[in-house]
């Protein structure tokens, strides 16, 4: 029988690395996927991903059972992504335009691609908490209480703030909608 | 229902995210105000948009790059000197641990106290007694008799400051 997340976190705080491992493999797609939608850059995606498993190996010892694990892991990436906004100019260049990988791309239509695009570019003109909020709530259909966990906010101040944000993706995207 | 409240928890009315008594109550309400439906509508076109499917997997070499990291810093910890940080005692456990042992200080502390003023107003008690026991029956005469005489022992008896019992 495999250990629960939490039994894993409790192994990974008396030093077992194996333990860790496994979190790492678990998890490590979700942080990613999150990581990405933010920043919207592969070096970037990375260094948050792989500072958000430092961080929960370096707070280990100190993990408490009280919450999830996912609950404690959306909220380390959420203060990253916020803080990597925070220090980078909020203009985000596209790299769409380049030669990315798109490893998990089923459609090759050219309107579908472009139609991602609007979107992608219309997130990265939200001011960071909204984007962050939109990224939670659309990509990764994590719940309001979730999101609030994450965010450090309330669930009230959550609706609030991405109604704020459909208004404008509304604003936006009102060529494809 | 407000068309103000409604707006703000169709999304979560989409997502299921909602108690079912206030789901129903929506969705009444929905369906006598216009002005609500088209904000539902809107939001389930918005969210259409979403499906992107196009994020690229975790890169190559990702999880191997991060462990060998993570056995790094643990042998670095491992060999660093062992400090006993002070503020690690006041996170949750840490914190319990230092007030039961407060606790326990204090308490005994208390304890000693006590004991150590009960038996000085004791001590007090008896000299007052065994004073006033001489005044009251005129044993003055006696006071004067040498250590261990009979009447020596006897006003000992009397007041309560001998030892008999034992």
């Amino acid at each position: 029988m495999s250990l629960t997340d939490e039994q894993l976190m409790i192994a990974v705080g008396k030093g077992d690395i194996a333990s860790f491992e496994q979190i790492v493999i678990r998890y490590q797609q979700f942080a990613w996927r999150i990581a990405y939608r933010y920043t919207d850059n592969r070096s970037d995606a990375e260094e948050i991903s792989q500072e958000a498993f430092v961080r929960v190996l370096d707070s280990a010892k100190n993990y408490r059972r009280r919450a999830k694990f996912s609950t404690y892991l959306y909220k380390i990436l959420a203060n990253l992504c916020l803080d990597h906004a925070r220090k980078r100019n909020p203009q985000i260049t596209d790299e769409f335009s380049g030669e990315k990988e798109f490893t998990e791309t089923p459609y090759s239509n050219l309107q579908i691609k472009e139609r991602d695009q609007a979107v992608r570019s219309a997130i990265d003109s939200l001011p960071n908490r909204q984007r962050l909020a939109v990224i939670l709530r659309y990509y990764e259909n994590l719940s309001y209480a979730q999101i609030a966990d994450a965010m450090d906010s309330s669930i009230k101040a959550v609706e609030r703030l991405l109604a704020r944000a459909r208004h404008e993706l509304e604003h936006l995207l009102k060529d494809f909608s | 229902m407000r068309c103000k409240y409604v707006k703000l928890k169709l999304d979560r009315y989409i997502q299921g995210d909602l108690p079912d008594s206030v789901s129903k109550k929506i969705e009444r309400h929905v369906s006598s105000c216009q002005g609500c439906a088209d904000t539902l509508s809107r939001i389930r076109k918005l969210q259409g948009l979403f499906e992107d499917t196009s994020v690229p997997g975790v890169p190559e070499g990702f999880t191997e790059r991060l462990m060998q990291y993570a056995r790094h810093r643990q042998f670095q910890k491992a060999s660093e000197p062992k400090i006993i940080r002070v503020w690690e005692w006041f996170d949750g456990a840490g914190l319990r641990k230092a007030a039961v042992a407060a606790g326990i200080i204090i308490g005994l502390s208390i304890g000693l106290l006590m004991g150590l003023q009960t038996s000085r107003q004791s001590y007090k008690t008896q000299v007052v007694a065994s004073s006033a026991l001489v005044d009251a029956y005129h044993f003055d005469y006696l006071t004067e008799a040498p250590e261990n005489s009979i009447s020596g022992v006897y006003i000992q008896m009397v007041s309560g400051e001998s030892n008999f019992e034992e």
